[in-house]
């Protein structure tokens, strides 16, 4: 029996209402505030517009996007592997298992400011930064992952003398997959804010600087223009790529099949 | 697919931790023959599967199959007592994927066989646990082998579903001749399948009857598999 939730099509529907329902909620807050610090959604993606049009803000945001395209396959990389050896074997988790704890919870600032204080304003350490701080919660998750493979599975595969590669390819990776995304999505996130607060703090370029400019200047239209853009990549990613790839790798799953 | 293979158990010692489960279990099952292990829950039926299957390895004896060591025999069909289907994988692909003995036409026919027309790219989780339970059977059938083990193949389904697929394993019997072991809680299967039942029990595990059934398979009624199935029940 399939497990359902609800009608499907009113559920996609309600997800369309989603952003219009949080503009005009803006555009109500900004009406009623009525001050020059809170500009409306009109106003800001006019300033949009003119930032686009200066050739500032797209090559600023895909600054800001390779910094953190790079952060980011470095950190699951490193995480999925580190994640995969400490959930695999208990001598290395106990090893580095408060490296890991570490890691999670000194805070970015620290970690940004030692990068830059060692290796100068460079994108090099901008990156470092940001893995560090990305790192150990792949880990955590993909240890997780790890963790909860299912023995059954490892049994069938071990009866029927399943090749080395084909286990991994057929039977790991798929259980591993919900555990992979879940490390994407919440490092996506993690990342930009990340990226963002580095750059302010020390760089040539990108969203996070623009935006620490137009901080001296009190100029909220253009720092929300630049946030609104970068917001605009975020759906865009979520939508054409995060998306689809889950309903096909994660498709086989109740809750994406009843969806 | 491959002739039935002979087993030989000779567990001279197996134990978890102090708990000596078996202490010298010699049984001998020749090629294409249907053995039912009967007795109560605990006695180690299920360890005896595990340890032909090469999932336990932690003993002293030999096990012998088909004349080799288990490592270097042939692979078993294994039906666990759960399906154990892959959910990501489509009921033809979760036999593709463990065997190379079997192409995906090959799985398409087996799933057909097996009563499974029009479900051959359906997931696990569409559907019904019979036909998930014909599934698991078809995927023991695609590494055409010559020992099928079955463990406890109707625990957890109605006795209409356990009445067909023991009809169905009734069939793969009679059609690809295996050796069987099979599991059992339920004396009736035994008797409805088995050639030969052997019943377990104590601790350390011994033999305490071995029987052959004098009634060929295919000529037993439901009123001989009950009368059986209670003296089974005396004996244990």
């Amino acid at each position: 029996m399939k497990a359902r939730r609800g009608p499907p099509s009113a559920v996609g529907r309600l997800e369309w209402l989603s952003l219009p329902l949080l503009i005009l909620l803006w555009e109500v807050a900004a009406l009623v505030v009525d001050h020059r610090l809170f500009p409306t959604p009109v106003e800001v993606f006019r300033e949009v517009i003119h930032l686009a049009t200066e050739r500032r803000l797209i090559p600023d945001v895909l600054k800001t996007l390779s910094r953190a395209a790079a952060a980011f396959v470095i950190a699951m990389a490193l995480g999925i592997v580190l994640g995969g050896l400490t959930g695999r074997f208990r001598a290395i988790d106990r090893l580095f298992g408060s490296w890991v704890l570490i890691g999670l919870n000194i805070p970015a600032i620290v970690v940004a400011i030692t990068c830059y204080i060692w290796l100068g304003l460079t994108e090099t350490a901008l990156i470092l930064a940001v893995v560090i701080n990305k790192t150990p919660l792949v880990t955590v998750t993909m240890r997780e992952g790890v963790r909860n493979l299912d023995h059954g599975f490892n049994e069938l595969a071990q009866v029927y003398r399943i090749p080395f590669w084909r286990r991994v390819r057929r039977i790991v990776i798929p259980q591993l997959m919900p555990y992979v995304l879940t490390a994407a999505r919440t490092g996506l996130s993690l990342i930009w804010k990340i990226v963002l607060v580095f750059e302010v703090l020390g760089s040539d370029g990108g969203v996070g600087f623009r935006i620490g400019i137009f901080f001296q200047s009190f100029d909220i239209a253009a720092i929300l223009a630049y946030t609104t853009s970068f917001m605009a990549v975020v759906f865009f990613i979520e939508y054409a790529i995060m998306r689809p790839l889950e309903r096909k790798v994660l498709g086989w799953r109740p809750a994406f099949r009843s969806a | 697919m491959a002739s039935g293979v002979s087993v030989c158990i000779d567990i001279e010692r197996k134990a978890f931790g102090h708990d000596v489960l078996m202490d010298g279990l010699h049984l001998f099952v020749p090629e294409s023959e249907v053995v039912a292990l009967v007795g109560p829950s605990g006695v180690g039926k299920s360890t005896i599967l595990r340890m032909i299957a090469g999932l336990d390895a932690d003993f002293d004896g030999m096990l012998r199959i088909g004349g080799k060591p288990q490592a270097e025999a042939q692979v078993p069909g294994y039906v666990f007592q759960d399906p154990r289907l892959l959910p990501w994988a489509t009921a033809t692909e979760n036999l593709t994927i463990i065997s190379d003995n079997i192409d995906a036409p090959g799985a398409r026919k087996l799933l057909v066989e097996m009563g499974l027309a029009g479900y051959e790219d359906a997931l696990p989780g569409e559907l019904s646990g019979g036909m998930q339970r014909r599934v698991a059977l078809a995927r023991a059938l695609a590494v055409k082998p010559g020992l099928l083990i079955l463990d406890e193949p109707f625990v957890s389904i109605d006795r209409k579903l356990a009445r067909d697929l023991s009809g169905l394993i009734a069939r793969v019997i009679r059609t690809y001749r295996p050796t069987v072991i099979l599991v059992t809680h339920d004396p009736e299967d035994a008797a409805r399948l088995a050639d030969r039942v052997v019943v377990l029990d104590g601790r350390p595990v011994e033999v305490v009857e071995d029987r052959r059934l004098g009634v060929a398979r295919d000529l037993r009624d439901e009123t001989w598999v009950r009368e059986e199935a209670q003296r089974m029940v005396g004996e244990e």
